[in-house]
């Protein structure tokens, strides 16, 4: 190749990628209005390619584990019966305390006319692959063939995961609690103050919009509030573990995650029905 | 045959990526193979397939990952682009030049995958500078060994090739 046919080509070169950058720029600026909202179809189709390699590998490594397991742990397992056998006589003990109080609480309700929202279904769905340390975060869950929904919240027995950004076949994109782009409105469980839990990167969480003269101290439990149209009320956010004055009308409040998401093998896709989009519109602030 | 060599490396890294991760849930702050074979497809200085090599690859570790898609794919075209743009220029490939090389397309990486997502997203946060080293130094070390190995393999096949066309004369 000529000098000449190759400063041509460098040049053409140049062109194309400047052509082939601004394209993805303005793919890339069509989604910022809609970040949290709609993915789009390219994401959802290479996900669907990318997906099954992740489950293959999570797969072949889960048969492994439990082979391993099932040779070299029956001792550690035969104790973990005997602590469950305890611990299932203790909640039945709980349980005959607490007889009738459930149809006393049925009755108050339907005397105050209160009807509590459905609490949804859960559905266990196989983590395939989950990157919980890195800037962009993610999620991947093997979710099988029945349809699961966008925002659909995701918890495991410890607390609250995330919720359903993208679903493409069989697999579920997932936002974990603690990216930064996520948001939940969270009550602190002692008092009932609401505020908005963020991720804060580094795995933490922040609560904002909790005023100064609210009472928050350290060890409170912060829980879901049921206000964002998308996670009921009650599920275990994580635990207060920095109170500090942030500016000059709110607490700077650091919240350590209920779930440790680098432990996670399975969770509970919880199968509610969101608040409908068109009273959402209507309610733009009702959303965090 | 180009392609499907690229899709049979890609491949790998994504399953040798997902088990790492399953391992080791640092292993993708630590080290990221798909750049691997971003820079190794572009070492030949072919810009259209090292661009559309890139872009291909980022949109792959896009779906890995969170936050805005596409932040990837953009960043890699661009990597694409550069490592074929260096390639050219880089007439003899030394151990140093080709850490550098690796090394410093892993750094740029990072910075356009910050500066993209500082200008598209409302507080984006960055990635831990640490990790962001790490991983610089990874793609590094990771890189020229394998050059290294690819070479004295190359090297090796030759060499076994000239030995049994003689011994057959």
């Amino acid at each position: 190749m000529s000098f000449t046919d190759s400063v041509r080509t460098e040049r053409r070169s140049r062109w194309l990628l400047i052509l082939l950058l601004v394209a993805q720029l303005i793919l890339l600026s069509a989604q910022v209005p809609a970040a949290g909202g709609e993915r789009t179809r390219l994401e959802a189709a290479m996900v669907a390619v990318v997906a099954p390699f992740a489950h293959l590998v999570s797969a072949s490594a889960g048969l492994l584990g439990s082979a391993s397991e099932g040779l070299a742990l029956r001792g550690r397992l035969i104790a973990e019966n005997r602590r469950l056998a305890a611990e299932v006589e203790s909640l039945r003990r709980e349980r005959a305390r607490n007889f009738g109080l459930e149809t006393d609480l049925g009755h108050l309700t339907e005397a105050m006319s209160y009807e509590r929202p459905p609490r949804g279904a859960l559905r266990v769905a196989d983590i395939v692959y989950v990157d919980h340390a890195s800037w962009l975060q993610t999620l991947l869950l093997y979710v099988g063939s029945a349809p699961i929904e966008r925002d659909q919240p995701v918890v495991s027995g410890d607390g609250l995961v995330g919720r359903v950004v993208l679903v493409t076949g069989p697999y579920a994109k997932v936002q974990l609690v603690t990216d930064r782009a996520a948001s939940v409105g969270a009550m602190v469980e002692r008092t009932r103050r609401q505020g908005v839990v963020r991720g804060a990167g580094g795995g933490a969480l922040e609560m904002d919009f909790v005023p100064l003269q609210a009472d928050v101290r350290e060890g409170d439990q912060v829980v879901t509030a049921g206000i964002d149209g998308i996670y009921a009320r009650g599920v275990p956010v994580g635990t207060v573990i920095e109170v500090s004055p942030g500016n000059e009308l709110f607490h700077r409040i650091r919240v350590r995650p209920a779930v440790d998401l680098g432990r996670l093998d399975q969770v509970w896709v919880i199968e509610r029905e969101a608040v409908p989009e068109e009273v959402k519109e209507a309610l733009p602030d009702a959303r965090p | 045959m180009r392609g499907l060599k690229l899709g049979a490396a890609v491949l790998a890294a994504v399953l040798i990526h997902a088990a790492g991760a399953q391992a080791w849930g640092d292993f993708p702050r630590a080290f990221d193979l798909l750049l691997l074979c971003l820079i190794f497809n572009a070492l030949d200085g072919d810009y259209l397939a090292a661009m559309l090599g890139g872009l291909a690859i980022g949109l792959v570790s896009d779906a890995l990952s969170g936050g805005l898609y596409g932040l990837h794919g953009f960043a890699d075209t661009m990597m694409g682009y550069g490592t074929a743009f260096a390639a050219r220029r880089l007439v003899i490939r030394r151990t140093t030049s080709m850490f550098l090389l690796f090394s410093l397309v892993a750094a740029c990486q990072q910075a356009v995958l910050i500066g993209l997502a500082t200008l598209l997203v409302p507080d984006p946060g960055f990635p831990s500078l640490p990790w962001a080293l790490v991983k610089v130094a990874t793609t590094g070390l990771l890189g020229v060994s394998l050059d290294t190995g690819a070479k004295h393999l190359r090297l090796r096949w030759a060499t076994w090739q000239r030995g049994r066309a003689s011994r057959l004369r």
